[in-house]
């Protein structure tokens, strides 16, 4: 195990006076022929249950299989908001974890993941809404959770650029206020973890991408990568938008549909923005970065697809609803957009826990809501692992319930909401 | 082509192939705008359409539990060519069976529900 160098405040301090070189974050490994873990897909999900298996477990003979470069795919592509206000009981009570696990991370990790909880806002546009908002704030205050519905003027307060009046076509009739909410820096996560993993013995493999999945009589013996064979008894699918392509190779089927998800963002202005703003019926929301970029995400494309590419039809439609939810913004100008792959459930829950093929496991199918879950999907995962069974936060998302029938019902508070 | 005679109904629809606009590029990026020419309507945007998913052989109504619910929730969800159902909800209303490349939204193949083999 190498002795992971410490950042503080000390070193930036001794660094920026003697100009000398910062220590490498981690190693480059060899491919080993085996090892006790394999991890599909070097994400906030990969990375996060590497760094609990090795942490909390002392699991460290693992590996982290990355096709390209550590958060490549939806860990760098995220809106980075961070809420656990959802509408069931197992849903907010999972993604309270992560909150917790979140607002810790950046001591934990020893690396700034740049946390801040300036609050998040979901507005009402119409009576159903409001009311679905008052049945998730009460399901969160059974839970512990910092929630309620507050009134436009309240609104206003908050958010001073938001236009409450009656002129829109969806005038905003209320919101569900969820304080510690927030937004984070995702690259810090993904980065943090990945160096953190490392100092404990993870080995991360960038540029490796898993070719295939080797089972005999219902169990993993090994994977076969690009960089060559790896004999293991323990695979866990953390993708994302490949997870089905990933689960064929050991033969199981999952209930995903895989859909591109476009976000944007502006040139940077004067920060004027300080909470997360959703509006589930206009399909949008947006926050302010800390570089001053307001940053939008929509609802998934309407069809399935693997490609990545923005649509004019995205740009055009986020366009007119940010602008009746704030005219004041209209001379800014769009600096980029890109499109994420999210993997769909019927019930905008995740999958996580064993499949039929002993020894494969999966934590999969995060929608559009798996980076805020990436702390606790990751802690969830690791003690299932070395436990050998699902605990009780992750219990009710199993492969199973597909086939029993009970499913999780999260999509009135997942479908858009960030 | 606007008019749509009861025969054309139940009429093979020769295979479509769909010139595309712009070509994918290289990093496998799709095209800015999704165009399907309907056996019905001719070349419409893809906003007029629904999509209703992979096409999946429906078991009979007397099946088990188990494998009905396998009809409802697993999805092949493969990357490429894929065989689709679109509804041309804001034109003829016809169901269709679509082959596209869910890579690089490419469309080989637009038919009407019952026109084509399914």
């Amino acid at each position: 195990m190498t002795r992971r160098p410490r950042f503080s405040a000390w070193k930036l301090i001794t660094h920026g006076l003697s100009r000398s070189p910062w220590p490498k974050v981690w190693e480059q490994h060899e491919l080993a022929s085996t090892y006790d873990v394999v991890i599909v897909g070097g994400g906030v999900h990969g990375l996060a249950t590497a760094y609990y298996l090795a942490r909390n477990h002392g699991i460290t003979n693992v590996a982290v299989v990355e096709k390209s470069y550590i958060g490549s795919g939806g860990s760098g592509r995220n809106t980075a908001i961070v809420r656990s206000n959802y509408l069931t009981v197992e849903g907010s009570r999972f993604y309270d974890r992560s909150v917790k696990l979140y607002e810790r991370l950046a001591s934990d990790l020893n690396f700034n993941v740049m946390f801040e909880q300036r609050g998040h806002m979901t507005l009402a546009h119409s009576d159903s809404s409001l009311r679905t908002m008052r049945w998730r704030a009460e399901v969160n205050k059974l839970q512990g959770i910092d929630s309620a519905v507050i009134s436009p003027a309240e609104i206003k307060e908050l958010a001073p650029f938001l236009d409450t009046s009656d002129h829109p076509r969806y005038p905003i009739l209320g919101a569900l206020w969820h304080p510690p909410g927030g937004i984070v820096r995702h690259d810090a996560v993904v980065w943090g973890y990945a160096r953190a993993a490392a100092a404990l013995g993870v080995h991360i493999h960038q540029e490796t991408e898993l070719v295939g999945i080797d089972v005999k009589s219902d169990r993993v013996v090994g994977v076969q990568t690009s960089r060559g064979p790896i004999s293991t008894s323990t695979v866990i699918n953390c993708t994302a938008g490949w997870s089905s392509l990933i689960a064929a190779m050991a033969g199981v089927s999952l209930p995903i549909t895989t859909r591109p998800l476009q976000a944007a963002v502006t040139e940077p202005v004067k920060l004027f923005l300080h909470p997360v703003i959703v509006s589930g019926s206009l399909h949008t929301y947006v926050s302010q970065t800390v570089r001053g970029e307001l940053v939008f995400g929509a609802t998934v494309d309407p069809f399935t697809s693997y490609a990545t590419r923005g649509t004019l039809e995205f740009t055009t439609d986020l366009a007119g609803h940010m602008l009746e939810l704030m005219p004041a913004i209209g001379n800014m100008r769009l600096l980029r957009q890109w499109a994420g792959l999210c993997d769909m459930t019927p019930d905008y829950g995740p999958i996580i826990g064993p499949t039929a093929v002993d020894g494969f496991y999966v934590d999969v199918g995060w929608g559009t809501y798996g980076f805020k879950a990436g702390p606790v999907a990751g802690e969830s995962v690791a003690a299932m692992i070395a436990d050998g069974k699902p605990g009780d936060l992750i219990g009710p998302f199993g492969l199973d319930r597909f086939e029993r029938g009970t499913l999780t019902a999260e999509k009135g508070a997942a479908a858009v909401g960030h | 082509m606007a008019t749509r005679s009861g025969a054309s109904r139940t009429r093979t629809t020769p295979p479509v192939l769909l010139s595309v606009e712009t070509p994918a590029d290289s990093r496998g990026g799709a095209l800015v705008m999704l165009v399907i020419v309907c056996p019905n309507c001719g070349p419409r945007n893809d906003n007029e359409f629904n999509f209703r998913g992979e096409v999946i052989p429906r078991p009979s109504v007397d099946t088990d539990p188990a494998t009905w619910r396998r009809y409802l929730y697993m999805r092949g969800n493969t990357s490429g060519w894929q065989r689709e159902r679109w509804f041309h909800v804001s034109g003829c209303r016809r169901f269709l069976n679509i082959e596209r490349n869910n890579v690089t939204n490419e469309i080989r193949m637009v038919a009407e529900v019952g026109g084509d083999t399914t």
